[in-house]
């Protein structure tokens, strides 16, 4: 597949941007002559890679929501919760900006950012021309926001490490924990394989590979 | 900079004209900030990473969180939070926490100020490029306000059972999670490359 470059773009011109000092440099140079830096038009196997991720995350998502994420022992009685047990929890304690908070954070945010990802996946495969703009304003969402999910493996982390009292009050990490943390890591990677350049290449009558 | 570039998010070539201090380029085509130049960049940038190193200093010299409960309690220091975890074995997650609110951004503080203080005299120190694309790499994993979050979030979550306490830590970690911040907006990809491009390096070999 060769895509149709955008006339106005700088790969029309056989001109490569450096991804990480910016400098343009003539795409037939294997390295940026400022940063020796890999340079190529657009990223190598963009899809690919962004689809392999994905499919990987949304795959760990799976036991990051059944599994416990955090176990509480006190006094002999233990207790787990889960992702979504746990903003509950919050949320019959009365703490609604909390489990709000939670709720965006660790449910909402990892499964816009799988959808969002694979539609535009989807969508340039399918040389989807309309709204080149506003698809790559979500994709800078998805980018941004992507970090914020951390908030529980953190939670997790700062009680495991501090409340640990034998039978008084101890608190374990559920398996949901390490999990989660690899639905951001690899989601966070996914985002950064994706190269939002493709949105904007139009392909003419071809089919992309 | 150069004059001809390129978007970073949509590809469209650009001409630049002269970009002054404290502007702000948006790519016309799909929005993209091309570059933002503050007043001062470089100064804020030495200042601010400085200011943030001492912060951090200080964040793991003191407790960092304590909790009581029916008289008994436990205190930890930002490390120990790492080494806490790692011993209870979790070495995952101690390791997750270590890279995200420790080593990335103190790596990034390091290697800004490796960076940037020798630009001070028009000066490149060796290994100034690698040391860039570093900094420009681990950036994203820097999760230091994740992470005040997920404290706050912990102190509530845990309240019904016992109650903790910030330690003089937390406030020095909030104090320079604000100050890397601020440095990390006036760090400019394009500007940087700019910087390093006019400095010259320490000896020239003749």
């Amino acid at each position: 597949m060769t895509p149709v470059y955008d006339p106005h773009s700088a790969a029309a011109q056989g001109l490569a941007n450096c991804h990480t000092c910016g400098k343009l440099s003539a795409s037939h140079l294997h390295h940026c002559p400022r940063c020796h830096s890999p340079l190529h038009l657009r990223i190598p196997h963009s899809l690919q890679y962004t689809w392999a991720l994905l499919l990987t995350g949304a795959l760990l998502y799976i036991p990051a929501n059944i599994l416990p994420v955090l176990q509480i022992n006190q006094l002999g009685s233990s207790s787990s919760n889960t992702i979504l047990g746990g903003v509950a929890l919050l949320w019959e304690q009365g703490s609604y900006p909390v489990a709000i908070v939670i709720f965006i954070a660790s449910v909402i945010i990892p499964l816009a950012k799988l959808f969002v990802l694979a539609w535009l996946c989807s969508s340039v495969q399918r040389h989807h021309q309309a709204r080149p703009r506003e698809r790559t304003r979500l994709y800078r969402l998805t980018e941004l926001v992507g970090r914020w999910s951390m908030i529980d493996v953190f939670v997790v982390a700062i009680l495991v490490a501090l409340v640990q009292l034998g039978n008084l009050l101890a608190v374990q990490p559920g398996a949901a924990a390490l999990a989660f943390g690899g639905v951001v890591i690899i989601t966070m990677l996914a985002a950064m394989s994706f190269d939002p350049r493709l949105i904007w290449d139009k392909y003419g009558n071809q089919h992309p590979q | 900079m150069d004059k001809i570039i390129a978007c970073h998010e949509c590809d469209l070539l650009l001409e630049l004209s002269e970009v002054k201090p404290g502007t702000k380029l948006l790519c016309p085509r799909c929005g993209y900030v091309i570059t933002r130049t503050g007043h001062q960049a470089l100064n804020r940038l030495i200042a601010f990473s400085l200011s943030a190193t001492l912060f951090f200093a200080y964040a793991c010299a003191f407790p960092f969180l304590s909790f009581n409960l029916q008289g008994r309690g436990q205190l930890i220091t930002l490390l120990q939070s790492v080494s806490e975890l790692y011993q209870q074995g979790h070495p995952v997650l101690s390791l997750m926490v270590a890279i995200f609110i420790i080593l990335a951004p103190l790596l990034l503080l390091v290697g800004l100020l490796y960076v940037l203080l020798p630009l001070k005299a028009g000066r490149r120190n060796p290994g100034s490029i690698v040391v860039s694309k570093l900094l420009l790499a681990i950036q994203p994993w820097s999760m230091v306000e994740v992470f005040l979050i997920g404290v706050l979030v912990s102190l509530i979550k845990i309240a019904t059972m016992a109650s903790l306490l910030l330690g003089p830590s937390f406030w020095a970690y909030v104090a320079f999670s604000i100050m890397l911040t601020a440095a990390l907006t006036y760090l400019d990809r394009l500007q940087l490359w700019h910087w390093l491009d006019s400095a010259k390096p320490w000896r020239t070999v003749q």
